[in-house]
């Protein structure tokens, strides 16, 4: 008679202490997860930064590159290339 | 159970009673003692979890959390084609927590080196009482680096934000320039920093043990506050144009300085306005602080000669004189009261148009003495003179035109041509840009567009027209007049552009000898404005050369400049020739070799014309008005050959012309337009 009802308390807390665990583990898992993304997140936005930031001195070197005092030292310089004449310029409408 | 004699038995009882006592007392003892251990943990959770929670949640956030600083970014400008004058970039700069330095003297010695610093100016800020010191902005991302691998205790690197000009000197009194703060301080930077300027925000981010950020989406950057870009009215080109042109003039004539101001009529835009010296924004330290000042706008100067426009503008519009109207130039001798004013050129009796080719002052002075004071002044008010433009630049001055009731006789006679009077450059193009606008006198504009952080147009700004100041008849006159400087026997010929007509006037001003209080005979300010193509302007120039040494006159020294910067920006904003007649190339003039791309050794290779038309062939069909043959020629040798005929082109294709409407020998009369079809040719 005393023996049934014990071994049934045994499987619940048996059954309870499983679930907990269980439950114990995903929330430990998603929440290990959940720190490896925000480390992802922070590499990817830190790299996102660097590429920001590389674009924008890449857009400086442009600018530069084309200052018109450049080009026209290069034109008249290395091309040998000279200021068309008046009458050389036809204006198209 | 019980004794036989009962009493051993209940001896027996009292030691285990006893015990159980003793036991019962112990554990009652223990149950106190861990009732007090934990009431006192109790009490010490409740403190903890509520009265002192706030202040250890900061505590411990401290800890894992980091506080981030983003730097706002400083809003770009571009111009009027989108072309970046000021761009922000990322730098890194050095900073200390002294009190976290542990070995100074090492600390101060490593710095030194790295940084390339005095050890001593080191060891100064290393032993600050401050809580921070910035040691070293704004440094090289090497430098950085090496500072980064030290890894000293209470060093650190922090990024921050640097202005910089890849353009350099190009429109710099424009642009002005920024402090180490990214404040702006002169300038566009300084006039319009509050819309460039962003606002810095913080956000605060998870870290681990190691110091590693770890990013939670919930704590997450807030948006980053970025400035506002400007888009200008400026034209890079043109301002490299103006400025380069400007720069040669005050060179070439050993000038003490220079200005030069391009403006659109008909908008009020600001395409190019340059000063000489000029500074590099990038290092402006270097340059010395009077070359950062736009003297466009801030230093007024009696315009001379120039100012003989507006005088004339208003006697036309106020119908006292017209172009032809006589006047007599006293043979370069004039009294006016105790005064005498002089011609360098004497002259009898000029017509209004002569008065102003030849520049005389004596009618200048006449046609002022003749307006009168009240409407001299309420004119040249009109006009925009004494008062502020409200170009959207900081530091503008008013410049000075004396309240009439001041003005003595010789003083009304004196401004008629440009003496007793001071005005800016600015002012003098805006007024100029009313005769080319038809008579309405335009706000100059450096800003045409603000951008939001988002991209999106925050404002559009529209040209603002002040006002009416003279009736387009009588701009369309004055502009007449005005062509005259510079063509026949005026003062402004070296202004002429080829293949356009201009119009234009000299200005030469003595200038005043603060020393004496009189006019100097050695110090002139030399000046030229003028306006192109005359028949539809598309520019008013304004050049102002201070203190040439060889020649002081404006139609010698600052024409010239005008008729450079014209010749390529009208060509450059692709506005067609007044005459084309002027750009038909005449065999002598043909060159024998036109020099184009070499092969990267500077040699150059001679590009000969293929089949050229026969030039008898061509005066037969011009002058018995009948088609020429283009077939077989290019492009530039048809359109050289149709342009005498006054033909509408239509141009299909490119290469070699190989097939033609009307055909050869057609009599041209009632034709109004030719078609070609071009080909690339078959070698």
């Amino acid at each position: 008679m005393g023996s049934a009802p014990k071994r049934q308390n045994l499987k619940l807390v048996i059954g309870a202490t499983v679930i907990l665990v269980g439950v114990g583990l995903v929330y430990a898992w998603s929440a290990n997860r959940v720190i490896e993304l925000g480390y992802e997140i922070s590499q990817l936005q830190t790299a996102r930064r660097e590429q920001l930031e590389h674009y924008s001195k890449l857009r400086v070197e442009l600018a530069s590159l084309r200052r018109p005092e450049r080009i026209e030292s290069i034109a008249t310089g290395k091309l040998g290339l000279v200021k068309p004449r008046p009458e050389w310029v036809v204006v198209l409408n | 159970m019980t004794g036989k004699n009962g009493k051993k038995p209940e001896k027996r009882a009292a030691g285990p009673e006893r015990r159980k006592d003793f036991f019962s007392f112990k554990l009652r003892l223990i149950m106190l003692c861990l009732a007090l251990v934990s009431g006192i943990v109790l009490v010490r959770a409740f403190v903890l979890a509520g009265v002192e929670s706030e202040k250890l949640a900061a505590m411990a956030r401290q800890e894992y959390r980091q506080v981030v600083t983003l730097n706002p970014d400083r809003g770009l400008i571009y111009d009027r084609h989108g072309e970046e004058l000021a761009v922000s970039v990322q730098v890194e700069s050095i900073f200390l927590r002294p009190a976290g330095i542990q070995d100074r003297a090492k600390a101060s010695r490593v710095l030194a080196r790295v940084l390339k610093m005095d050890q001593r100016a080191v060891m100064g800020k290393l032993t600050s009482r401050q809580p921070f010191v910035w040691l070293k902005r704004q440094v090289e991302p090497e430098v950085a680096d090496r500072i980064k691998e030290l890894d000293l205790a209470g060093v650190g690197v922090i990024p921050e934000s640097r202005r910089f000009y890849p353009h350099r000197e190009l429109a710099a009194h424009v642009l002005g320039f920024t402090g180490v703060d990214s404040a702006g301080l002169e300038g566009l930077e300084k006039g319009y920093d509050d819309i460039l300027r962003g606002q810095s925000s913080q956000y605060s981010r998870k870290r681990d043990a190691r110091g590693r950020p770890i990013y939670i989406s919930e704590e997450g950057p807030v948006q980053q506050t970025k400035g506002h870009d400007l888009v200008l009215t400026l034209d890079k080109r043109i301002q490299y144009l103006a400025q380069r042109a400007l720069a040669q003039a005050v060179a070439d004539h050993r000038a003490r300085s220079g200005l030069i101001l391009v403006l659109d009529p008909v908008r009020g835009d600001v395409l190019a306005l340059a000063g000489e010296p000029v500074f590099n924004p990038n290092v402006y330290r270097t340059s010395p602080d009077y070359t950062w000042r736009n003297r466009v706008l801030t230093d007024p100067f009696e315009p001379g000669s120039t100012f003989k426009v507006f005088t004339l503008a208003a006697a036309l519009e106020e119908g006292l004189v017209s172009p032809k109207s006589r006047i007599d130039c006293e043979n370069g001798v004039f009294r006016v009261g105790r005064n005498t004013i002089h011609d360098i050129h004497p002259h009898q009796v000029l017509s209004v148009t002569e008065l102003l080719s030849f520049s005389s002052n004596i009618g200048a002075a006449k046609i002022a003495l003749k307006l009168g004071p009240g409407r001299l002044h309420r004119r040249l008010t009109a006009f925009g003179f004494g008062q502020l433009t409200g170009i959207d630049l900081p530091g503008e001055s008013k410049g000075l035109l004396a309240p009439p009731e001041r003005w003595r006789k010789i003083d009304t006679a004196n401004i008629g041509f440009g003496q007793g009077v001071a005005v800016t450059a600015v002012q003098l193009a805006a007024a100029l840009g009313a005769v080319a606008n038809k008579g309405v006198l335009m706000r100059p504009r450096v800003v045409s567009r603000i951008i939001g952080p988002d991209g999106k147009t925050k404002e559009e700004r529209r040209p603002e027209a002040v006002g009416r100041v003279m009736s387009a008849a009588t701009a369309a006159k004055l502009i007449k007049m005005m062509e005259g400087v510079v063509t026949e026997d005026g003062t402004g010929t070296q202004a002429k552009t080829p293949g356009y007509r201009v119009a234009g006037k000299t200005g030469t001003a003595q200038k005043l000898d603060p020393a004496t209080g009189t006019y100097s005979n050695k110090k002139h300010l030399a000046l030229f404005m003028g306006l192109a193509p005359a028949e539809k302007p598309a520019l008013v120039i304004l050049v102002v050369i201070d203190e040439p040494k060889d020649s002081p006159y404006g139609g010698v020294v600052a024409a010239p400049v005008f008729a450079t910067v014209a010749q390529e920006s009208l060509r450059h904003l692709g506005v067609p020739p007044s005459d084309p007649q002027l750009l038909v190339v005449k065999d002598e003039e043909e060159p024998s070799g036109v020099r184009t791309a070499g092969a990267g050794s500077g040699s150059a290779r001679s590009d000969s014309p293929p089949a050229r038309p026969d030039p008898a062939d061509l005066l037969t069909a011009r002058r018995n008005k009948r088609m020429p043959s283009l077939v077989g020629l290019s492009l530039r040798q048809a359109l050289d050959a149709v342009a005498p005929l006054g033909l509408k082109l239509e141009i299909e294709g490119s290469g070699v012309v190989t097939w033609q409407s009307p055909e050869p020998g057609r009599d041209l009369k009632g034709v109004r337009s030719c078609r070609l079809k071009l080909e690339a040719e078959r070698s």
